[in-house]
């Protein structure tokens, strides 16, 4: 169990910056989720945790203890791959046991510690089998029992998840997140989709072209973005972004133009263009505008089903917008309506800087 | 139906036939000759006089006695197995050690390194003898000893390759035999090792191993099928190696003797002093029997039928 700092982390690797003064705050026992698309950096980020890296310029503190210069295994990190890492040529006993062969602990200690996790994950039965014998939910357990076996005070995932089939990842995403709470070692957990990190995260770090972009719970990341990054990247599908330009008292996108609420007109403070945003599931379409609502003329480009709910595309002239919506409504392709988002679910966004626009 | 059947079958043989022309006149047909040749008391290539008389056994037998009892002999089939041995060993041994060490130094070290490695390979055999021949050459000229001379290790010229028999000439073939073969064995193993996923590498070193045990427990395991063909092949191909040899002989940098392996001996047999062809042949079909035997042993050790059979990987 350990805190973990980071402190104004870069990280250079010739010419590329892969990481550029990232600053984290990990509390003990947390379980944070790095998101970002491929080749954001979090990886890298994972990486220098566990010491396989070092940092061009920057601090690593665990539990308030310099590590930066400490090399892997003088930090007691466990590590899960994604594709498992596992040791072909060694079974799987001898694959969990092998942290603790390393350190030449005796063989009674090796047998207890490695029955242990075996069988706190079930996997006692295939200790015998080599890992090509296994399934691949089998061989993530092996990988998830060698980081445990030596009792890391951290525990790293590096999209442990993404070699399993979708409908094994959402179980055993279940059982990470309860086996994580009840061992309550801090986690670090790196993954590139958005729907994993909301499921299984205490807090999210968004990272994007080596910047950490904000950090927060998943109901903060999810419906308090501070970023259009982060919010056209969280949410299935995520949130709509729209330019709209303003001119004093309305808006106007592409050539729909509407009255600017009374209570955005203070957070606009006066900018001549804005990115307006908002949730799928927070749009509705009518024949009519809401009250306490900003609605603009739109047409249904597309229908697509998810079974309980729709996505609706529609486009305002060439943009295209995606709503949810419940499937007992029912809309044709072609039909005019009025898109309408209450105004206590809009998101404002400046338009040069991307970053969210404050009520202050 | 069965039209569709024979013409795939022609295919299948056309592609064959190349490969297979070559064989036979380059093996199997010399294969054939040599024994046929080790039952005649061919000499002198007086093919007219000897080439269809029959003697039997009479060539074996006059080798295995020549093996019991005539010390030169004795030593040409000693030399051979300490030579085969102990150079297959620097081999495969300095390969692995160089596949491992190109593994943990960046790439331009590595490919500086590695072209070093490759020169005994590219140079030809007669520069590269000469090479060696100026090293290990008996006088004051000699590298070794003007090096040695003046660090004033000894002092008077040592001729290497004649004196402390039989050590002196065997350590002077093994190295300059091994130098060449180490490049076949690094540029196999590397490429394997550079197969292997970099998270097993760094699996390994969260879990605390040092390179050492990187090697030892996580990469030579995984090359293990590599090293075994390296090994067969090396062991193979030195058997019945002698061109190296020959030159170091003949310019008398090493003692005939001891600087004899056995495929040189066959030559020496066939086309120097003696010319006893039927002898040679003999001794030439011996060979092929002994290497053919290891390496059928060999390739049983390594399993090379589970190899070609057993799935591996994920499934």
């Amino acid at each position: 169990m350990a805190s973990i700092v980071l402190e104004n982390i870069t990280k250079k690797f010739g010419k590329v910056t892969a990481l550029d003064g990232v600053n984290l705050q990990i509390d003990d026992g947390e379980f944070i989720v790095l998101l970002g698309p491929s080749g954001s950096g979090k990886t890298t980020l994972m990486y220098l945790i566990a010491g396989i890296y070092r940092p061009t310029s920057g601090r690593i503190l665990f539990d308030g203890r310099d590590v930066t210069n400490l090399p892997p295994k003088e930090r007691n990190v466990g590590l899960v791959f994604q594709n498992w890492a596992l040791y072909p040529h060694m079974k799987v006993f001898d694959n969990i046991a092998f942290p603790l062969t390393l350190k030449k602990a005796d063989k009674n200690t090796i047998q207890q510690r490695v029955h242990e996790v075996a069988n706190m994950l079930r996997i006692e039965a295939l200790l015998d089998r080599y890992p090509w014998q296994l399934s691949g939910g089998q061989q993530q357990r092996v990988a998830i029992a060698r980081a445990l076996v030596k009792q890391p005070q951290i525990l790293l995932f590096d999209e442990p998840l993404s070699n399993l089939d979708a409908l094994l990842r959402i179980g055993v995403r279940t059982e990470l997140k309860r086996l994580q709470k009840d061992l309550k070692i801090t986690s670090v957990y790196v993954t590139h989709d958005q729907a994993e990190a909301l499921a299984i995260a205490d807090r999210i770090a968004v990272i994007n072209n080596g910047k950490l972009i904000q950090v927060g719970t998943p109901n903060e990341i999810y419906y308090n973005p501070r970023h259009t990054f982060v919010a056209g990247f969280v949410g299935n599908p995520p949130a709509n972004l729209l330019n709209a330009e303003f001119d004093g008292t309305r808006l106007t996108i592409e050539t729909k133009t509407f009255q600017a609420p009374a209570e955005l007109l203070q957070r606009i403070s006066g900018r001549r263009r804005i990115v307006l945003g908002f949730r799928p599931e927070k749009g509705s379409l009518l024949d009519h505008i809401t009250e306490n609502a900003v609605g603009i003329e739109v047409q249904v480009y597309e229908v697509e089903s998810m079974g309980r709910e729709q996505i609706v595309t529609v486009s305002i002239e060439q943009t295209m917008v995606k709503v949810l919506r419940p499937s007992e409504e029912k809309f044709q392709v072609g039909q005019r309506l009025f898109l309408c988002v209450d105004i206590k679910d809009l998101m404002l966004f400046d338009f040069d800087t991307n970053e969210a626009l404050d009520v202050r | 139906m069965i039209r569709e059947r024979s013409s795939r079958k022609w295919e299948l043989w056309a592609f064959l036939a190349p490969a297979l022309v070559v064989v036979v006149i380059f093996y199997v047909v010399p294969l054939i000759l040599t024994v046929y040749t080790s039952f005649t008391p061919l000499r002198n290539w007086n093919i007219q006089r000897y080439a269809t008389r029959l003697i039997g056994f009479y060539n074996y037998q006059k080798l295995f006695h020549a093996i019991a009892n005539d010390p030169s002999v004795r030593a040409v089939f000693l030399t051979t197995a300490v030579f085969v041995g102990c150079t297959l060993l620097v081999n495969v041994l300095g390969g692995l050690i160089l596949a491992l060490l190109t593994f943990f130094v960046d790439r331009k070290t590595n490919s500086i390194a590695s072209t070093i490695w490759l020169l005994p390979r590219m140079s030809p055999i007669a520069v590269y003898g000469l090479v060696w021949y100026y090293f290990f050459h008996g006088s004051g000229v000699g590298t070794l000893n003007s090096l040695f001379l003046r660090l004033g290790f000894i002092d008077k010229p040592i001729a290497w390759g004649q004196a402390f028999i039989p050590y002196g000439p065997w350590s002077v073939i093994i190295f300059v035999n091994g130098l060449v073969g180490v490049s076949f064995g690094m540029i196999v193993l590397s490429s394997a090792i550079k197969s292997i996923p970099g998270e097993f590498v760094i699996a390994a070193r969260v879990d605390g191993a040092t390179d050492w045990q990187i090697c030892r427990r996580v990469l030579i395991p995984q090359i293990k099928w590599h090293i075994m063909y390296v090994t067969t092949w090396q062991l193979l191909s030195l058997l019945t190696s002698y061109a190296h040899t020959y030159l170091l002989v003949s310019w008398r940098l090493v003692n005939k003797s001891y600087g004899t392996p056995w495929a040189l001996y066959v030559y020496d047999l066939a086309f120097t002093g003696v010319f006893d062809q039927g002898l040679a042949a003999a001794a030439g079909t011996l060979l092929v029997l002994v290497g053919g035997l290891l390496g059928l042993i060999t390739l049983r050790i390594l399993g090379f039928g589970r190899l070609m059979t057993e799935p591996r990987g994920d499934i």
